[in-house]
């Protein structure tokens, strides 16, 4: 649709090598990833799946911290390494895991945010800074008294994640990269995290692009969402739509182990029967021919060894899995099929 | 008699001039053959608590008040166990996973070498040998490959490393077993996995399994009854399906009705505020400045644990109306 706002990312590639003994083992951590977060209207895009599927390594690549193998990525039509450091930095912020880490313990919390200000020269009095943290601790909020004079862990894990999010948006970005924001957290508190980036959104007309492995809080705030598997994304769409009907193998299975708060739904299996597990490493599974599901996949077929699907436009999602190959009709075009 | 009768236990952390009161006055019982669990926020107590269960009291935790009673079945000792001499049937009756216990295997040693030290330290009347083979039994039927012995734990993934606690938990067939939030750091799939482990270790040996989680979800899947922790207090207890259907403290209410499920379109709303210091908790109910039904009467006295209907008690002043 030649819109050049939000983030495109093209084809991107990462490889990865690991020493096994001797030998060099290289496994692609992410695959031909393509995809497009749009910035008007804002969205809230997530990538969900297990742990070492690629999504943080996605998500490094877009803060430039990891540099892609191949593939490229625009900002508003501009490659992200065209931009200087700051410039770039003032368009996209990160969010970590686990907010004890993001900050300093020997240093005073509202410094974090002071140094910030600093950084980006955003003002340079001592009092206008003080009412710049103010402000935006009030978007999380917190207010600059509570955060007055006090280390780090005085605070509670979701009171740090908040102030870490209020000094992601001093600058003013555009986009925040959220990686695994609450799975720290506890469950109580996450609602409290997830509902503060839908508020964002709406208010202050952020994107944001929020990693995790936690289905319900994906379901629950994002407006598309793409499944990661082994590097690849297997599964793009409206997130309630997926969620609430999954086609790909590997996403209903996802969507089958989440556990839900209702005695009535018992979900765990007394299985007597011991099953013949094909147990792999996770580098082994990057390094399967084809669908990198396949060995795992109840439904699979012998061609989903021997060669690699394609993305097949179903219910106006795309799914890479040779199930769906035959219910569309193969479209020609030469632009990768997700983009809008 | 119950296997657990714990009797009014407050458990303390002692600093410089103040005391962190982690667990306030709190008395149940566990009985045989039940799956227990204990949910709440993180920092109302709950692991503190399984802690003074386990009998690990070291300072700065001291047991200031109450008894913990346990009834095992055929125990060695004549004399009555509490918390004082429970550690001599530590492993053998009483087993505990603590939390990130995926963490506790030396990286410099093969798991074999862990499974030794435990022989060694528990001076079994079992020769190695024969306690090798029932090692190696043991983690066949809990579906772990007798190959992982030779691995480091490194070379295990998180799920493996705490399948491995797990089966070093079980292996003595022990009449209890405390696990501290062992699926918290775990993957979805996962999660999955070593709850059902949990669950057929349960149904095997007939033990009882008291597990701690903040997250709902794996209290409503998991556990036949359920406790649900406060600031150091208890505040409701239930089976699990009445608790669910019927949850009448306020609080449970708000932790049940936070949580996001797929396929609700509802907006939620998060607990409000966040807990209290316990170093100097709230007067009365110590809910009361969060709770949306706060009255006058809760700012003044602490309400106490009273049965509402059979096997169902709340402590709030709400149900004394």
């Amino acid at each position: 649709m030649g819109n050049n706002e939000g983030i495109i990312i093209k084809n991107v590639t990462k490889i990865f090598s690991q020493r096994v003994l001797f030998s060099k083992k290289k496994f692609k951590a992410v695959e031909n990833v393509s995809l497009h977060i749009t910035k008007n209207p804002p969205e809230i895009f997530s990538l969900v799946g297990e742990s070492g599927s690629g999504k943080s390594t996605l998500a490094n690549i877009l803060l430039q911290l990891i540099e892609p193998d191949s593939g490229e990525i625009l900002l508003n039509g501009k490659k992200i390494n065209h931009f200087e450091t700051a410039e770039f930095m003032k368009k996209i912020q990160p969010i970590f895991q686990d907010p004890f880490d993001s900050f300093d313990p020997m240093k005073k919390t509202e410094l974090f945010i002071y140094e910030t200000i600093k950084n980006f020269n955003i003002s340079k009095k001592r009092e206008a800074i003080n009412s710049i943290i103010d402000q935006y601790l009030k978007k999380v909020g917190l207010n600059y008294q509570m955060i007055k004079d006090k280390y780090p862990h005085e605070f509670s894990g979701g009171q740090l994640q908040r102030i870490a999010i209020a000094r992601a948006l001093v600058v003013q970005p555009w986009f925040l990269v959220a990686d695994e924001p609450v799975s720290m957290l506890d469950a109580s508190l996450r609602t409290s995290i997830v509902n503060l980036f839908k508020q964002l959104k709406e208010e202050e007309n952020l994107s944001v692009l929020y990693i995790t492995h936690d289905l319900s809080t994906a379901y629950y705030i994002s407006d598309r969402i793409g499944v990661m598997l082994r590097g690849n994304l297997v599964e793009i769409g409206n997130a309630k739509e997926i969620l609430d009907e999954p086609l790909h193998p590997y996403t209903q299975f996802l969507k089958k182990s989440v556990l839900e708060p209702d005695p009535d739904k018992k979900k765990i299996p007394l299985s007597e029967t011991e099953k013949e597990e094909v147990k792999m490493t996770v580098i082994s599974e990057y390094q399967l021919e084809g669908c990198k599901y396949a060995n795992r996949c109840p439904v699979a077929k012998k061609i989903c060894k021997e060669k690699t699907p394609e993305y097949y436009s179903v219910k106006g999602r795309k799914v890479k899995c040779f199930l769906y190959e035959k219910s569309e009709k193969k479209n020609n075009d030469e632009m990768p099929l997700f983009y809008r | 008699m119950s296997l657990l009768e714990i009797d009014g236990v407050s458990a303390y952390y002692i600093h410089n001039s103040s005391e962190t009161k982690a667990v306030d006055e709190v008395n149940f019982s566990v009985e045989n053959n039940e799956i227990f669990g204990i949910a709440g926020e993180s920092g109302c107590g709950k692991s503190t608590l399984v802690k003074a269960i386990y009998g690990f009291i070291e300072p700065p935790l001291y047991l200031k008040k109450g008894k913990i009673i346990y009834n095992f079945k055929d125990s060695k000792i004549s004399s009555p166990i509490t918390s004082k001499n429970i550690s001599s049937s530590w492993w053998e009756k009483i087993s505990y996973i603590p939390q990130g216990s995926m963490n506790v295997l030396n990286p410099v040693r093969r798991i074999k070498k862990f499974f030794r030290n435990l022989w060694k330290s528990h001076s079994l009347d079992l020769s190695y040998e024969k306690y090798n083979d029932l090692l190696i039994n043991h983690l066949q039927y809990l579906g772990l490959s007798p190959h992982i012995l030779e691995y480091y734990p490194h070379q295990l993934s998180g799920g493996m490393k705490q399948r491995v606690v797990i089966a070093a938990a079980s292996l003595f067939h022990p009449e209890l077993i405390v696990a501290d939030e062992p699926t918290s750091a775990l993957d979805v799939g996962v999660q999955l996995d070593v709850l059902n482990l949990l669950l057929r270790i349960q149904n095997e040996y007939k033990n009882t399994i008291i597990i701690v989680a903040h997250d709902m979800a794996v209290m409503a899947n998991f556990c036949s009854k359920v406790a649900v922790m406060y600031a150091g207090n208890i505040v409701e207890i239930s089976e699990t399906k009445e608790l669910f259907k019927n949850p009448l403290h306020p609080y449970t209410k708000l932790l049940i009705d936070s949580l996001p499920k797929i396929g609700d379109k509802r907006e939620l709303k998060a607990i409000p505020g966040s807990p209290p210091d316990l170093t100097s908790p709230p007067s009365g109910c110590k809910f009361h400045p969060r709770c949306p039904f706060s009255m006058e009467i809760c700012e003044k006295e602490s309400p106490f644990l009273k049965e509402i209907a059979s096997g169902h008690k709340v402590a709030c002043h709400l149900m004394e109306r």
